[in-house]
């Protein structure tokens, strides 16, 4: 039988962390594997950003019944983005009775990046050393200083737009220009300033100028909307676009869709990982191949659930897992409170469609920041999310509770508010908690590959509900500031998963007694495992993590390189 | 691109014969309905519990599997026991008896979606006992298949019985099994199932 190849790396997933592990250890010389679970994209194909509704029989909406049949769990999928997620179907996930959680989950070359939010926000030692600041849980075994430069390259590499602020606990960062607020944003704006608070343009990974020699084939971006339907053009960073093609240059990344992978191999002499088991998702044909090296960039869970299924001798309750706390201080963000409503000053005017404009105005966290405004009922904190501004088609139409009346009535009701909508929306910090956590589901349900799935065990504690009910309190407040005509408050906390923000569950510390990863996200057992995804993170701060997500991974990616040359891994 | 002689095909794995893993069924009235795909072929099957009962403390289905429709192939008696669920995301189905709110100690700060009182069973997730597959005609082993059920009711027989399957997993699944309770469910799901 013929020598079998061994990579210097294996990488798992191809989204965000994947992407940028591929491209910074390839540049760095490495040769590497990338195994993604999902198809390839064809982008003629699976993009979508410039269709329109009436491109579809079901304008946009699909047949009626797809979403409960065969993605019930995709919240944010669409007739035309519903390639970019799995299909609940064939990937099942159990929970306790009454705690269900949501989980958004994309299998397909970029992964999750083909999607996202495109929210770009720095942490502060605010959030790194959070358990110095209030007493809670522990500090991130790493600081702001360090994660400085990675956070200034990340960003330089993605393209973020942005104002620089200045706000100590939302760092400024290397920013493409800003994109504009709508008159509506700039009223609550200044309705936010009224009350003490501070509104901001949202960071956004979108190219808003011309871009740069490295950001090849990435085009500026044009304002057509439909992010979430695939940025064909490039505007948005995503893998696909950007980390994907610099590492494919290298000619040192071999990238392979299809790709389950069931679990790590180890070598039962040293302990150490030798490389994967996967299977191929179409053929079902079974594989191992091996590696010097392996990172786990799957997402939060799918890289947990993997450790979690590598089980062996050396490693009884899964790989590196001897400090018991692997898939556990699951978090997520909430939303799902605020405040809505009209800004009757802008009634009645000329109608527009603001669609293609996807940012809006962030009041960041203003809770729990200085001795002042330290509170009682909680620690750490919130922001809102916000915009205004006239849409193609205005939720506020689709809802009798906010516009009542039939007929004539409704349209002239209507066409009265269609430039007027003002919202808020929570994004909130969970604490992390041991009794949250992940486990191989211990009654043995498996995937439609045979591979066993994940139970998740998650809830808010009062914290979080204090947190909630402040965030009530204070949205209305600021939307009557800024001399709204208020018709929702309060809401409904999200359910866990909801918000698309899973993380902790490999957490990252300084004793390997109580993390399972160490400052590089390096395994604190198997020294030649990495987990770069949101697994390692610590806390949940309440910015929105994939920008923190790819200054780790450069982070780590730079010490795999040189601890692979030392011979060290 | 990757090359297959780069990656070791596992001992043996070639030989063996497929298996089916699991297979994805929605409740449709009172039978489960599905399809799945074997090699660029598609079978659609139909699972028809008459009888629930307890076994263990936990819920057992007896029915009738069949593939492609009632005049072809059937095995009776297929055994469906249910390993676990995933609590849904939405509007829950009316209940007779609401799950506990698991807030109940602070209940004057906002409540979370779907939890609790709102909570309900979205997906139940049935071993099924072995099926001869060379009687059903699958060319796949068929002895350890996991059937999938989504609960998306349309009409009101489904959204009973969805009611009645999540009150059973209510009592039966939490972490303190409630005998009484599981054994009403259970009585409330046959007469049900009885039509």
């Amino acid at each position: 039988m013929a020598q079998q190849k061994t990579y210097d790396a294996i990488i798992i997933g191809s989204g965000a962390t994947g992407g940028m592990a591929a491209k910074e250890l390839t540049e760095r010389g490495m040769r590497v594997l990338v195994l993604e679970a999902g198809p390839p994209v064809i982008p003629e194909r699976d993009l979508s950003s410039h269709r329109w509704p009436y491109e579809s029989m079901y304008r946009g909406f699909g047949a009626p019944g797809w979403k409960d049949q065969d993605q019930w769990m995709q919240a944010t999928a669409g007739e035309f983005s519903r390639q970019f997620y799995v299909k609940d179907t064939e990937h099942p996930y159990t929970t306790d009775p009454g705690k269900p959680f949501l989980w958004v989950r994309a299998r397909i070359v970029g992964g999750k990046t083909l999607h996202w939010g495109r929210m770009s926000y720095r942490l502060s030692d605010m959030d790194f050393k959070a358990a110095s600041f209030d007493g809670f849980g522990d500090d991130w075994p790493i600081s702001y200083g360090e994660m400085e430069p990675y956070y200034t390259r990340a960003e330089e590499f993605i393209g973020v737009s942005g104002n620089r602020d200045g706000l100590p606990h939302l760092p400024d960062g290397h920013f493409m220009p800003p994109m504009k607020l709508n008159c509506g944003e700039h009223l609550l704006r200044k309705g936010a300033e009224k009350v003490g608070r501070h509104g901001i343009p949202m960071r956004l990974a979108m190219l808003t100028g011309q871009p740069k020699p490295w950001m090849k084939k990435r085009a500026k971006c044009h304002y057509c909307g439909n992010c979430g339907d695939g940025c064909d053009v490039g505007a948005m960073f995503n893998s696909l676009s950007s980390t994907l093609p610099v590492a494919q240059a290298t000619g040192l990344m071999t990238l392979r869709p299809n790709s389950i992978v069931r679990h790590i191999t180890v070598d039962p002499t040293s302990g150490k990982a030798k490389g994967v088991a996967f299977v191929d998702r179409v053929t079902r044909q079974e594989f191992e191949i091996n590696a010097k090296v392996i990172v786990l960039g799957a997402s939060t869970l799918e890289s947990t659930r993997i450790l979690l299924n590598s089980k062996s001798r050396q490693h009884p309750n899964g790989l590196g897992n001897s400090s018991g706390t692997l898939g556990h201080y699951l978090m997520d963000h909430f939303g799902g409170i605020g405040a809505s409503g009209y800004f009757n000053i802008l009634a009645n005017r000329d109608a527009t469609n603001e669609d293609g404009k996807t940012s809006g105005l962030l009041i960041p966290k203003f809770r729990n920041i200085s001795k002042e405004t330290k509170q009682q009922r909680f620690v750490r904190g919130y922001g809102f999310e916000c915009g205004s501004g006239a849409r193609m088609f205005p939720p506020f139409a689709k809802n009798a509770s906010l516009t009542a009346g039939f007929g004539s009535e409704f349209k002239k009701r209507v066409r009265h508010y269609y430039t007027t909508p003002v919202s808020l929306t929570t994004r909130a910090e969970m604490l992390p908690r041991f009794e949250n956590y992940a486990e191989i589901d211990p009654s043995g349900v498996v995937d439609a590959w045979g591979i066993p799935v994940l139970k998740m065990h998650i809830q808010y504690s009062d914290n979080e509900r204090e947190m909630a009910r402040d965030a009530a309190q204070t949205s209305e407040e600021i939307l009557r500031a800024a001399g709204a005509e208020v018709v929702s408050t309060g809401g409904r906390m999200t359910a866990p998963g909801r918000i698309i923000h899973e993380l902790g569950t490999a957490r990252m510390g300084k004793d390997a007694k109580t993390s399972v990863l160490n400052k590089f996200n390096q395994s604190w057992d198997v020294k030649n495992v990495f987990v770069i995804d949101g697994a390692s993170f610590v806390t949940s701060a309440n910015q929105n993590p994939t920008l923190t997500l790819l200054a780790l991974t450069m982070r780590a990616c730079e010490y795999i390189a040189d601890e692979y040359k030392r011979e060290n891994l | 691109m990757f090359e297959p002689e780069q990656g070791r095909a596992r001992n043996g794995a070639a030989s063996r014969q497929t298996k089916v893993h699991s297979i994805p069924a929605m409740l449709r009235d009172r039978s489960f309905a599905g399809r799945f795909e074997l090699s660029g072929v598609t079978y659609k099957f139909k699972y028809v519990p008459s009888r629930a009962s307890l076994s263990d403390g936990k819920l057992m289905l007896e029915g009738k599997f069949s593939i492609g429709g009632e005049a072809k192939a059937r095995v009776s008696d297929v055994k469906a026991t249910l390993l676990a669920a995933q609590g849904g995301i939405g509007n829950a189905p009316p209940r007779k008896k609401l799950p506990p709110e698991i807030t109940a100690a602070n209940p004057d700060l906002p409540i979370v979606e779907s939890t609790g009182s709102l909570s309900f069973a979205g997906v139940l997730y049935f071993k099924l006992s072995a099926m001869n597959s060379r009687l059903l005609g699958i060319p796949a082993d068929m002895t350890q298949v996991q059937l999938n059920l989504r609960l998306a009711p349309v009409n009101e027989v489904e959204r009973l019985l969805q009611a009645a399957f999540s009150s059973v997993v209510d009592a039966a699944y939490g972490k303190e099994a409630d005998r009484g309770g599981s054994e009403t469910a259970v009585r409330e799901l046959n007469s049900l199932l009885a039509g």
